[in-house]
Order: structure tokens, then sequence, then C-alpha cells
């Protein structure tokens, strides 16, 4: 109810109003949840008041130290928790909605299969919760076998498989739909280097066909590829939030790239009475793991 | 649908590979196995009467014949141990299943796709209820396997095997006291000496026998010890005589036999002579007066073959069963696995008791609710309370008056919303050599149905709002 209604009037405004906004895949409007006792005493704070838009095709980096909130998000997400307070949506419609969950590839951070089937038959049974018909389901199974390169073991049990291998099978029942929205958390998770690059490249493949992704890491540098916008989230608030431009770029340096011979001692000088081309004049630039040490170090600090 | 059909599957799957449903068929087996050897063979024809209070249908059953006797327990054996295993597989499987998932995070992975939690619920029950049709199915197949075994091994060479062609059942076409004393068609022995007979008539025979082809009698007597009237169990001789002749053909001896309940026996149908035969039954030792009544010994069927009944008393136990698995996932949808199988165990104890309390609360209060003691002889011990299910048990009934007061309609809701399972026990039926009447499956189905959609709709509210963490 509470938050629900922005959208709701927002909707109830008419095309002009809807034209005018974004298309959100993703949303939530003062999302908080706060995990009780037995006796509903208040606990834990586990998302306070997070208000998020991911816009169609985006990709977008949800980070956060371990217990930001991250994942009870997306499972606020999804319908498995309910919010203490505020409202989300998934693709226009409410968390748990089983047609947004039709347009929905979900990679937790563990996988969670049933380990007496099959790499093939867990595919084929997740084809099958989506309704695919055999003869659909059996080229789209085979195909991303191939993809995440599991064709030689996909007659294997799933307990047989290594913890990469279940990764591997896991990012392939979330695309097993072609979804218009993917939320992984910690795709690369268990990969080895080789895995972690085809998963990196595979992310920037769905970018390029329009897939919205919503990403959950811990390896910055990953995240720093492949993410148009990131969120940084610390003890369930949202802390900071952009494009990667915008929370990379320094305001207060200037990064001067010369080419030629020029005497170092001479580069104030130079930059005054050029003696040669300047190419670029850009803003220094952070890593993203500099950046998200030191939001989460400011936090750290005030919170002391 | 289509996620209905995908959750039975695997849930279908996981029971058969998992190791307690392989053990329930292998546990069945060996009960089985057991049976057959351990089942006594009685040398005499005697027989130990040990039923609780009131209850007709516990009625120890005796037999004339030592092969029927060995046949109707390894019947009574598999269909009991095909519902205990029944409810002990649904309690470790059924009741963890979603909870396990839940903690597991399996269902979050299958809910993150395009179902919804009701169709989660749904097509797990779906998947138990495969499972137990298969598991009955072999549980069947293994019982009718050890019946003929049990048969086979039994048999004794029969010099004039016969069919039994018709047979007149009911009661008695005749009834007498060696006393003399058969007024209003009661007979009061009280000594050793005395007795009661019944004569039958109409019997016809031809062919050959069928392997355990017995018609099937049950009586019930008052009993009371003459100097304690309180004592209200004797010993009894029961023996099937040849009018003709007036000698005795067999003799049962029913131990401990108890005032006002039902005994069931069964002679077989090569041992009684053809045309007319009676029953005579007397006190096996001095000191006790017992009642008998013209109507109270009847043949109340004659059954020549069995598997069929046998095929629907388990087709009765699956339609139990659902209810039971339907409980227990109903209940696995807001509790912890461990709390979950508790509450399936507490569920099974509640039902299997629920049949014998139903049934002690109506005897002992059967004169606050109007029971009318049956008419008889001058001074005898009314014993009307337990009488009332052996005379309902012979085809009589005791004229009762209910007035519902509130504390009744909450028993009878509470007596309804608890399910008893001794509505799908069919064990009785087929010791009782009875067919299981087509009214009795279309009660219990209803009542499954009922029971079942109430079950999902409790199960979908409360799975509907269980967060999963």
């Amino acid at each position: 109810m509470n938050a629900a209604r922005p959208f709701a009037i927002a909707k109830a405004c008419g095309t002009v109003i809807i034209a005018a906004m974004p298309d959100y895949v993703i949303r939530t409007e003062g999302l908080t949840k706060i995990f009780t006792d037995f006796f509903n005493r208040p606990r834990v704070v586990a998302v306070n008041n997070l208000t998020l838009n991911i816009e169609r095709g985006e990709v977008f980096g949800l980070l956060g130290p371990n217990g930001s909130g991250k994942t009870t998000t997306i499972k606020m997400l999804l319908g498995f928790l309910r919010p203490t307070k505020g409202a989300a949506e998934l693709l226009g419609r409410r968390p748990g909605d089983t047609r947004a969950k039709k347009l929905l590839g979900f990679l937790p951070e563990e996988s969670y299969f049933y380990r007496f089937l099959t790499g093939r038959e867990i595919l084929h049974f997740y084809g099958r919760l989506f309704g695919m018909k055999r003869a659909e389901r059996k080229r789209k199974v085979d195909e991303l076998l191939e993809t995440v390169g599991l064709k030689d073991a996909a007659d294997r049990r799933i307990s047989e498989y290594s913890k990469g291998m279940q990764r591997r099978i896991g990012i392939a029942q979330a695309l097993i739909n072609d979804p218009e929205l993917i939320i992984m958390d910690e795709p690369t998770s268990g990969l080895d280097p080789m895995g972690r690059a085809d998963v990196k490249n595979m992310i920037l493949d769905l970018k390029a066909r329009g897939v919205t992704i919503m990403l959950c890491s811990h390896l910055l540098s990953e995240v720093e590829s492949v993410c148009t916008r990131v969120a940084v989230l610390h003890n369930g608030r949202l802390l900071r939030e952009g494009t990667l431009k915008d929370l990379l770029e320094r305001r207060d340096r200037v990064q001067v790239r010369i080419s030629g011979a020029v005497d170092k001692s001479r580069i104030a000088d130079a930059l005054r009475n050029i003696p040669a081309k300047v190419e670029s004049v850009e803003a220094v630039t952070d890593s993203l793991e500099d950046v998200f040490m030191r939001i989460i170090e400011e936090e750290r600090q005030r919170g002391q | 649908m289509h996620g209905i059909i995908g959750i039975a599957i695997i849930t279908f799957r996981h029971c058969v590979r998992s190791r307690v449903v392989l053990l329930g068929v292998a546990a069945y087996v060996a009960v089985m196995a057991l049976a057959l050897p351990l089942t006594p063979k009685p040398q005499t024809a005697e027989t130990e009467f040990t039923s609780q209070s009131g209850a007709a249908f516990d009625a120890e059953r005796a037999s004339f014949s030592p092969e029927g006797y060995r046949i109707r327990s390894v019947q009574g054996t598999s269909i009991n141990a095909a519902i205990f295993l029944g409810f002990a597989i649904t309690a470790l499987v059924a009741a963890t299943w979603l909870p396990a998932q839940i903690r597991g995070g399996e269902l979050t992975f299958v809910l993150s796709k395009p179902i919804g939690r009701v169709t989660a619920v749904i097509g797990s029950l779906i998947g138990f209820w495969l499972v137990f049709l298969v598991l009955l199915a072999i549980y069947a197949v293994c019982g009718i396997g050890a019946l003929r075994l049990a048969a086979w091994t039994s048999a004794e060479p029969r010099e004039a095997a016969r069919q039994l062609e018709t047979v007149s059942t009911g009661a008695a076409s005749g009834f007498q006291s060696s006393e003399g004393k058969s007024e209003t068609g009661y007979a009061t022995l009280a000594s050793e000496a005395h007795r009661a007979t019944w004569q039958f008539t109409g019997l016809r025979f031809s062919g050959r026998a069928p392997e355990g082809g017995e018609i099937h009698c049950r009586f019930v007597a008052e009993i009371a010890k003459a100097d304690n009237e309180f004592v209200t169990h004797a010993d009894l001789l029961v023996s099937l005589v040849n009018p003709q002749t007036g000698s005795a053909l067999e003799q049962l001896r029913i131990n401990n036999a108890k005032s006002g309940q039902v005994v069931e026996f069964a002679i077989p149908a090569q041992n009684i002579p053809t045309g007319d035969f009676s029953i005579t039954v007397s006190p096996a030792i001095n000191g006790y007066k017992v009642i008998c009544h013209k109507n109270w010994l009847r043949v109340v069927t004659s059954i020549s073959g069995f598997e069929w009944s046998y095929v629907k008393a388990f087709a009765l136990a699956f339609i139990g069963l659902t209810v039971f698995v339907s409980l227990t996932v109903a209940g696995s949808t807001f509790l912890s696995a461990n709390v979950s199988i508790f509450f399936s165990i507490g569920a099974g104890v509640t039902g299997a008791c629920i049949g014998f309390f139903r049934e002690y609360l109506q005897t002992i209060y059967a004169t606050a609710l109007g029971a009318t003691a049956l008419a008889g002889p001058e001074g005898r011990h009314v014993l009307f309370t337990h009488l009332r299910t052996g005379t309902e048990a012979l085809g009589e009934s005791v004229a009762v008056t209910i007035t519902q007061t509130a504390s009744q309609i909450f028993s009878s809701v509470i007596f309804n919303a608890l399910p008893d399972w001794q509505r799908f026990n069919g064990a009785d039926f087929i010791a009782g050599r009875r067919d299981i009447p087509a009214a009795e499956f279309g009660h219990s189905l209803i009542y499954a149905a009922i029971f079942c959609a109430v079950c999902i709709v409790v199960a979908a509210f409360a799975f509907g709002r269980r967060e999963l963490k």
C-alpha cells in the first residue's frame, strides 16, 4: 500500500506523464526490511529506506560489503520477503507476480539445485516451469549447454559437478527464457579466470542485446568493466548511486597527457608555455575499488 | 499447469530416489516375508479375544480353519503394514520436503520462475500422491503374492472339494436352548452343560471349493460372572454341528470373550455339511451367565475369492494417505522441518486414536445420549452401552435420541476436523470376509476431497505469507 502509491499515481496521470518517464524495469521507493524476533521485536534493519530506479538496458551494479542488504533487496524484489515499509516494482508489476517472473532470469549467490538431477535435466525442469514446449526446450537446452561449456558434462548429476560447473549451469538456467531482466548475485563466484572472462563477455553480449542486468558482486574490477551505473549499500542504506563516470571522476584533479620528449621538470612551465601538443586534459579517475573503499571507510568513520 | 506438473515430477523423482521410500518397500517385503512363517498356524481352533471396550471393529477374528486364519492374518498384516509404512514415509519425507527446500535454497530458485507458491504446494502434493499410488500398488502386488503363498503352503488335500453356490445370510432359521428357556428369543446359559443352538438352512454346494472359501459369522453375547457382575468376560465354546447326527464337526474355543462385543469367526466351506447346519455356543467354564439372543449370531457373508476386495482395501488406504499427506504438507508450509515431522506424527497418532476415542465417548455416554436398552429376559444385567456397537454390527440398531448441545456440536466439529484413519482401514472388511461397499468408498472419497481442499487452502494461505529467508 503505502509507498506503492507514487507509482500508481504516475500511472493514473495518463500517457503524457508515462511517456515522459524513463522505462524502469526495477523501482524501489523507500524500501525497508526490518527482521524481527519471535516476539516481533525489531532485531536487524537489513534494508533502510532504499530508493532505486534501474532503467531498461542498463547494467546496474549493486555493491556493498557483506551484510549490507544486497541479497535482502533482491529477495524483496523477487517476492521472497515482504518489505516492512516501502514498495518495489519488478518489470512494472509487484514482486512475486508470475507475469514479471516470466521475463526474469535469476542467478542466486549459491547454486541451489536438485542434486539428483543431471545438468540437462535441471535445465529441462526450469524450461518446463516457463511452459516451454519439449522441442523448444530441447533446442534451448542444447544451445545453453554449448554456451556455458557443459555439453560434455550435461548428463552427469549435479552432485558430481564442481562449484564452477554448478555456477555455469546456474548461468544457463538464468538464460533459459531469454529474459528481459537478469538479476545476478555474484555470477563469477567459484569460476576460474577463463570462466570469469566468459561471464564478463556474456554480460557485455547481453548488454548489447538490450537486456537489463542487475549485478551484485564483490569483484569490483568486474563491475567496473561491465556496469553503466552502480549503487553502494552499507548497513542497508544507500550511500552513493550514479554512473561509473560520476563516481570515479575526481573533481579536484586533472590529468594532462603529453606526447613527445619533454623534461618532466618543465611540465608546469609547459602548460603555461606549451612547447608540445597537449593531447588531452582529463579528470583523474580512481579505480572503482578505491572509490568503494573510500566510501565505506568514510561511512565507518562517521559511524564512530 | 506446467508448473504443477514440473513440481510433481520433481517431487516424485525425489521420493523415488529417497532412501526412506526405498527402505519402506524393503520393510514391507521384510514384514510379509516374516508374516508368512511367523503367522501362527493353530493346531487347535482356539483364539484369544482381546478387543478394547466398545469397539466392534477390532474384535479378534476366530476361525475353525487354520488355513483361513493364516490367510486372514497375512491379509491383516499386509494392509496394516502398508498403512503404517505409508504414514511413516509421509512423516519422514513429505513433512520435510518444503521446509528442507526453503532451507536449502532450491525453492527460492524454483519460485524465481513464473510459478506461484500455491502451484509449488499443489505440485508437491500431486507428486506425493503419485508416489503413494505406486507404492501401494507395489505393496498390493507383494501382498497378493504373499497371500497366494500362504494359501499354497496352508492348503490341505481335500477329498470332496466343493463350490459354495449360495448361502442364506442373516439370522438363523431356528433357535433353541438346551435349558429350554428360549422365550422371546433369548437363552440364558448358566453352566457348561447349557447351550444355545442356531439352525441355518439353505446352503448348496457343487464343484470345487476355492482356497480359503468360507462363510463368515458374527456373534455377540452378554456375559457376567454369576457372583460378580462386574466381571464381564468369559471363555466360550462355539461348535459347528451336523443337525442330522447332532455331532460336533468343528469346535472353536474363544478365550476371554467380552460381554457385548462382536466375535467374528469363519467356517471353511468344505467343513459345512450340505444342506442345514447348526452352531452352538456354551460357556467353557461354570460360574458365568451368558445371555444369547436368536438374532445375535448371524451369517453375514460368504466370499470365495479375496483379491478384489483386497485391492479395494489398498485403494481405501491410498485415499487415507492422500488425506494424511495433505495434512502433513499443509503443516510443513508454516513449520520448520523438524517441527513438521512432529506435527505429522502427532496428526497420525491423533487420527489413529480418534476412532477409538469417538467409540469410547459414544459408549460411555450412551445413557446420556438416550440409548434405549434392548428388551430381554427378566433380571438380566443390561449392558447396552457395550451392546450398542455390537448390535449395530449385527444389523440391529439401538434407538438413540441425541440432543445437540453446544459441547456435542463442538465435539462433532472436532471429530470431523481431526481425520479418523480407521475410516480408511479396510483390513476389518477383509478380515471379516466382507466386500468394501461402494458407499464406504464414496464417503471416504468425498471426505478426502473436502479435507484435501481445506488443507490446500490453509497451505496456500500459510505458505503465501511465509518469508523465504
